[in-house]
């Protein structure tokens, strides 16, 4: 019972099930993807919520870009081909269980029938963060970092030695929605409401909101407009006005690859306009976004890509940067 | 055995996660037991990435330590302590780290950022249980006594502004951590915010039972992403062991990109929903600030180091630093320098020391011919000005700031023309358009400056300069407008030599 109930408040449900249906996968519960890398198994629905802590925390601040790979899968050769899929993403709301071998559909109709399925737990350490993953490499990369792995002050996961077979995955930027962008849109506002004391506006959210969808779509549809003017008790030109104010936001597909380079004086000093021009010259299909300090001082010049940051950037380096960026042919 | 990694983004940016994760793949090949422990940087970050190990002497350090060196520290058995070309001792014996005063950061880079375990072996939540012990007015006190000014680069009493808030009478009343630090060549909010987030969650609770906020906010840029998640991971754990407080709560917001934003007027409209336009004062924020509530906002340095003041008592605090300017500053020394990274060191410390003793000079082994200080609206410092001590008050007199304390250094092959003519640029892109000076005296000044560069009647354009640098410093709304004439004027007036007509190329 109270796993429905959790399953009923989780509002992300109605994401995943729009997500799975967009990518041809009918069941709200846990089924097999489709991504042109191959067939993943992807899973929607809650944690119990001290789980949810553990395994949530970082799907919060940025709901897409989480894979949970099993000891098992993550040494064998296919892992890589996932990491193609950039960024690799995640839905939200997961849960781990086993018996993946079913089909979605017997998966739909056990719950209804039983009790919750036993869950597997998954050791913190293997649970890793893929958003620029293209290589063996970037994967051990991401597991090594802590940021991504579930702390030790966390409520624990304790590894069970069954054998799992667990990835969920998904490609974002997802292609542009409506019922997708509401979902997000109330999900979003309602956490943001919950925080917020009696009284104080709603339109408070229309920063974390525009992060979201930007964060989900990869920039913010003409359409989102009227959804958040309508959600916030704003007017249109009102919104259009704090995106067109912000440089994040960006209002048209995002080109790739991309990378921000820091342009401010400290990269001034050690040569970053050399590195602007070097990029543009050998480079010209990246695109070089001109940020202004990475906090990355002392050791620039620096660029940001994606999440990651990179220091002392030299040609060399910068050639390399790309390389890695460019779709795998 | 421990081993201890650092997981800061600077130390990321050159290979501290492929050390890591070289580290793990080494002992599991070599069946050695070794628990890697990410921490955040001691902020040698020259040395980055630096490896610890726990020794009985102390953590020894390795580094810079590349990937392709990971096998040949643990030939020389490094988690023992072992000898090895990049050994450098132990680490609090390293010279730059012995000389430092770590009140702030001292935990930054030794403990597990997000263990609450290594946060209270090491002094942890003692300011907190004190401030709860003492109450609202005693805290209040100790600030006050400490002489604790706002790290964010205005240098105003922070006791002062708590008592303003604490005085106001209101049914709801905000804590405000600005987290935005967009001054090129500070990093110090970042690598708090990375290395040591519960001192700051410590220090915001500690204002919000002092001032009687029932909410927090902190507002990080969006370039900072792993502060981000690590800040949003830390607040889930106190939330978690209730430690925030029964009547308070802390929320992540993340900015969108603009460096107004860091000015706190503007930051309160941004927290609003809004576009990041500053706000006239007054009504000062501590009496009006978000949603017209009494607003106490704060940079991420003052707030971090109201722990300590309380735990230990102002006198400690007010004991180091020079005149006006008590305590300690987390000094960031980059650009063009041989030895970068954050030294948190007493007020009263010279340029020349910084950029020369601690920084080593160039990186480039070429002359230092300026210095930056406090970020984009800093002046530039000649060499001949580098005996100015790094405190408020002397800075203001030598016709720069303190800032958020970032010095950047740069060698002979710098234009200070066109440095001159980027503070203009800067202050145009950035300008929040509220206020007519800094929207359309940014852009006249770098058209201006142009013209001086091709040589365009250059003694009338650098007095049209003067001019407009005179109107934004009396006229503009906020420090943005107000500040950019600080770079080019002292970049005219230190380095004339540059704004000499050239041939055009």
């Amino acid at each position: 019972m109270a796993r429905k109930k959790a399953l009923k408040e989780a509002p992300d449900a109605e994401l995943f099930r729009e997500l799975a249906r967009r990518h041809g996968e009918k069941t709200v519960g846990w089924g097999r993807l489709e991504t042109p890398e191959g067939q993943a198994v992807c899973f929607g629905a809650r944690l119990p919520a001290r789980r949810v802590r553990a395994l949530d925390l970082e799907a919060k601040s940025g709901p897409f870009g989480w894979i949970l790979v099993d000891g098992a899968d993550h040494n064998s050769a296919k892992v890589p081909r996932f990491g193609d899929v950039t960024p690799m993403t995640l839905v939200t709301p997961v849960i781990v269980e086993d018996g993946l071998a079913g089909s979605a559909s017997t998966a739909r109709s056990s719950r209804r029938r039983r009790q919750p399925r036993r869950r597997l737990h998954v050791e913190p350490h293997r649970i890793i963060r893929l958003n620029r993953a293209r290589s063996k490499r970037d994967l051990d990369r991401a597991e090594s970092t802590p940021h991504h792995v579930v702390n030790a002050d966390a409520p624990s996961l304790s590894p069970s030695g069954e054998r799992s077979r667990v990835l969920v995955v998904m490609s974002t930027p997802v292609r542009w929605s409506e019922d997708l962008a509401r979902a997000r849109i109330s999900a979003e506002l309602a956490a943001r409401q919950a925080f917020l004391p009696p009284g104080a506006p709603a339109a408070s959210a229309l920063l974390p909101l525009l992060h979201d969808l930007q964060h989900c779509f990869g920039y913010v549809h003409e359409d989102a407009v009227p959804m958040l003017a309508h959600a916030l008790n704003l007017s249109k030109a009102e919104v259009r006005g704090v995106i067109s104010f912000y440089s994040d936001f960006r209002t048209t597909p995002p080109a790739a690859p991309s990378l921000k380079l820091c342009r401010a004086e400290a990269c001034q000093a050690v040569g970053s306009e050399r590195i602007a021009a070097h990029l543009q010259s050998k480079h010209p299909h990246v695109c070089v976004e001109e940020v202004f300090c990475l906090g990355n001082c002392a050791l620039g010049p620096a660029a940001l890509v994606g999440d990651e940051l990179i220091g002392r950037l030299d040609e060399p380096r910068a050639d390399a940067l790309v390389k890695r960026l460019e779709p795998a042919s | 055995m421990k081993v201890f990694v650092p997981a800061d983004a600077a130390a990321c940016s050159v290979g501290a996660d492929d050390v890591a994760s070289a580290i793990v793949k080494e002992a599991a090949a070599r069946g050695v037991p070794v628990e890697v422990v990410r921490t955040g940087t001691r902020g040698l970050l020259w040395l980055e990435p630096m490896v610890e190990v726990e020794t009985q002497e102390g953590r020894v350090a390795y580094g810079p330590v590349r990937v392709d060196e990971v096998s040949s520290l643990f030939e020389a058995r490094f988690f023992e302590g072992g000898a090895h070309p990049r050994s450098l001792g132990v680490t609090t014996e390293l010279p730059l780290f012995a000389k430092q005063h770590r009140l702030t950061f001292s935990r930054v880079g030794l403990i597990d950022p997000l263990s609450l375990t290594d946060f209270r072996t090491n002094g942890g939540l003692e300011g907190l249980a004190r401030a709860r012990e003492l109450g609202s007015s005693a805290v209040l006190d100790e600030v006050l006594a400490s002489g604790l000014r706002g790290r964010g680069g205005a240098g105003f009493p922070a006791g002062i502004k708590w008592r303003t808030v604490a005085q106001a009478t209101a049914p709801q009343k905000y804590v405000v951590c600005n987290a935005d630090e967009g001054d090129s060549g500070t990093f110090a909010d970042r690598m708090l915010m990375e290395g040591d987030p519960f001192v700051l969650l410590e220090g915001m609770a500690i204002a919000a039972l002092t001032v009687g906020a029932s909410r927090g906010f902190v507002y990080v840029r969006s370039e900072y992403p792993r502060a981000v998640s690590v800040l949003r991971r830390a607040i889930e754990l106190w939330r978690a062991e209730r430690l925030l407080g029964p009547a308070f709560d802390v929320e992540v917001r993340v900015g969108a990109g603009a460096y107004v934003c860091g000015e706190e007027t503007s930051l309160l409209e941004s927290l609003e929903g809004k576009r990041g336009e500053v706000r006239a004062k007054p009504p000062l924020p501590a009496h009006a600030g978000l949603f017209g509530a009494p607003t106490l906002v704060n940079n991420v340095l003052t707030l971090a180091a109201v722990p300590f003041i309380v735990a230990e008592g102002a006198a400690a605090y007010q004991a180091q630093g020079v005149a006006k300017s008590r305590g300690t500053m987390p000094v960031q020394v980059g650009g063009n320098v041989k030895r970068g990274g954050l030294f948190e060191v007493p007020f009263g410390v010279t340029l020349r020391e910084l950029v020369m003793d601690w920084g080593g000079g160039t990186a480039s082994g070429r002359p230092v011919h300026a210095v930056q200080v406090g970020g984009p609206l800093g002046a530039y410092f000649p060499v001949k000005l580098l005996d100015t001590p790094l405190d408020y008050e002397a800075m203001a007199s030598a016709g720069g700031l303190v800032g958020h304390a970032g010095i950047v250094v740069f060698d002979d092959t710098v234009d200070m023309a066109r440095q001159a003519a980027f503070a203009f640029e800067f202050c145009a892109k950035e300008s929040c358009g509220k206020c007519t000076p800094c929207r359309i005296g940014s852009t006249r000044g770098a058209e201006t400056l142009a013209q001086v560069a091709r040589g365009l009647e250059p003694e009338k354009n650098l007095a049209l300069v003067k001019e407009l640098c005179t109107v934004l410093t009396d006229a503009s709304l906020c420090a943005l407008g107000g500040l950019t004439p600080m770079p080019v004027m002292s970049a005219l007036t230190h380095f004339p030599a540059a704004f000499a007509p050239r041939s055009t190329s």
